[in-house]
């Protein structure tokens, strides 16, 4: 299953980070995982432990400066800047992408469908098998091993791995017996005579 | 939220009614009055530190237990897990199971997928029922007589070889395989289970399943978090005397 996208939200305004949070409630496939006030300790630490695709942050609410913050945060994490509107360019330049504090709602949505859209690589739709992938998971239904696959289907391990984990991803099933129960279900293998 | 001993209980569980059954495991039942947690802990001679290391635990799943508060006894622990498993295995699990027959029961049309279903929770229980008797069986007697063992200052045999070939860090490792189990059914039903015409039932059963989940996670928390560090440490202080 395609993971939500995580989101952070680092705002020292209790209003602030309750309308975001509602506002991410709105958007598919979004998750706000966590929002912080900005004094917490080691917060760069807490923030990427949540292994965020994108942080909201106030420059005005971190109070060991959000550069710091930025230089630890990898560049696959989005990071956008919540500034206000007569923001100085000194702090509005950190930032791929700012909003304002005043920003209306569909301003707001369309920033964030615009930066969750780009960020992160899964862009497949999910649920649906390729034919490759419906023959692995028949023989992993089968009890079939990723080596006795790999030589039925003439093909290395590592990309039976490959296919596994991308049927894992895809349906959200990830036991044996999970995947079972959903080949049988779609018919892509036989229930045996009892 | 942070729960103190200072707290009303009845406030606590306005806060958090999913606190309910954890707090009847320790026999403190509904009809709390104006009584905070410490007053009717004293009532029902239970531990207050334990008490409220428990439902920190269930309450906040970013809550981890400060040392000082890990001070009771282990058997209190011990025989805290054991009520819980009795409420998982008795009824919770059963009741799940007659949801899903009844399902079944009301399908008019093509049964087999219902019944593919039903058995791969079969499978699901069968898998927890074994997981609950190892632990009953095997690591929490281990972890009892490590206590006395430390008591005493002797151990016995039995307790010396288990902590040599089957030490708690082993065990630690095989709650991952019943979540996953919990995982595949709820993404089965919600995602793949052909409609039936009492949405009102699925709705339970799915209920019912995060509900289990949700329980399962915090009881393996508390597992990990608290029993096995324990364990580790009488383990550590076990072998530094043998030496
Ligand atoms: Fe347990
Ligand atoms: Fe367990």
């Amino acid at each position: 299953m395609a993971r939500a996208k995580r989101v952070v939200v680092i705002d020292h305004r209790f209003l602030i980070r309750a309308g975001l949070e509602n506002l991410m409630s709105e958007l598919r496939e979004v998750e706000l995982v966590k929002t912080f006030e900005g004094n917490e300790t080691r917060l760069s630490e807490k923030v990427l432990a949540k292994k965020p695709d994108l942080v909201i942050v106030n420059p005005h609410a971190t109070s060991q400066g959000f550069v710091n913050l930025l230089n630890n945060i990898d560049s696959e994490t989005f990071v956008i800047g919540l500034v206000s509107n007569d923001a100085d360019v000194s702090i509005i330049s950190h930032f791929r992408q700012t909003i304002f504090q005043n920003s209306n709602k569909s301003e707001l949505q369309k920033v964030f469908r615009k930066v969750l859209g780009t960020t992160g690589e899964n862009h497949k739709k999910n649920g649906i098998l390729s034919d490759r992938e419906i023959t692995v998971l028949k023989y992993v239904v089968k009890g079939y091993t990723n080596r006795q696959i790999a030589d039925e289907l003439f093909l290395s391990i590592h990309t039976i791995m490959t296919h596994r984990k991308n049927i894992i991803r895809k349906l959200g099933i990830n036991t044996v017996s999970g995947l079972t129960v959903y080949a049988l279900m779609n018919k892509l293998v036989i229930i045996p005579k009892q | 939220m942070l729960i103190e001993k200072e707290m009303l209980m009845a406030e606590v569980v306005y806060h958090d009614h999913n606190l309910i059954p954890i707090i009847g495991r320790f026999g403190i039942r509904m009809g709390y009055d104006d009584e905070s947690i410490e007053e009717l802990c004293n009532k029902h001679r239970v531990n207050i530190d334990f008490f409220l290391t428990i439902l920190n635990v269930f309450h906040d799943s970013e809550y981890f237990p400060q040392k000082q508060m890990q001070m009771f006894p282990v058997g209190m622990l011990v025989s805290y897990l054991k009520k819980a498993h009795k409420d998982y295995l008795e009824d919770e699990i059963p009741e799940i199971k007659n949801l899903i027959g009844s399902m079944i029961s009301e399908c008019h049309i093509d049964k087999s997928t219902y019944l593919l279903f039903l058995n791969f929770f079969d499978e699901y229980k069968l898998e927890l029922e074994n997981h609950i008797y190892r632990e009953e069986t095997k690591v929490y007697p281990y972890v009892v007589a490590l206590e006395k063992a430390l008591q005493t200052g002797k151990a016995d045999e039995a307790t010396m070889q288990q902590m040599n070939t089957y030490p708690i860090a082993e065990y630690e490792r095989e709650h991952e395989n019943v979540e996953e189990k919990l995982n595949d059914l709820k993404n089965l039903m919600i995602k793949y289970l052909p409609t039936v015409d009492d949405d009102r039932l699925c709705f339970r059963i799915l209920r019912e399943l995060f509900a289990l989940e949700k329980e399962l996670n915090e009881h393996a928390r508390i597992e990990d978090l608290i029993l096995v560090p324990k364990v580790m440490a009488m383990e550590i202080a076990i072998k530094n005397r043998e030496k």
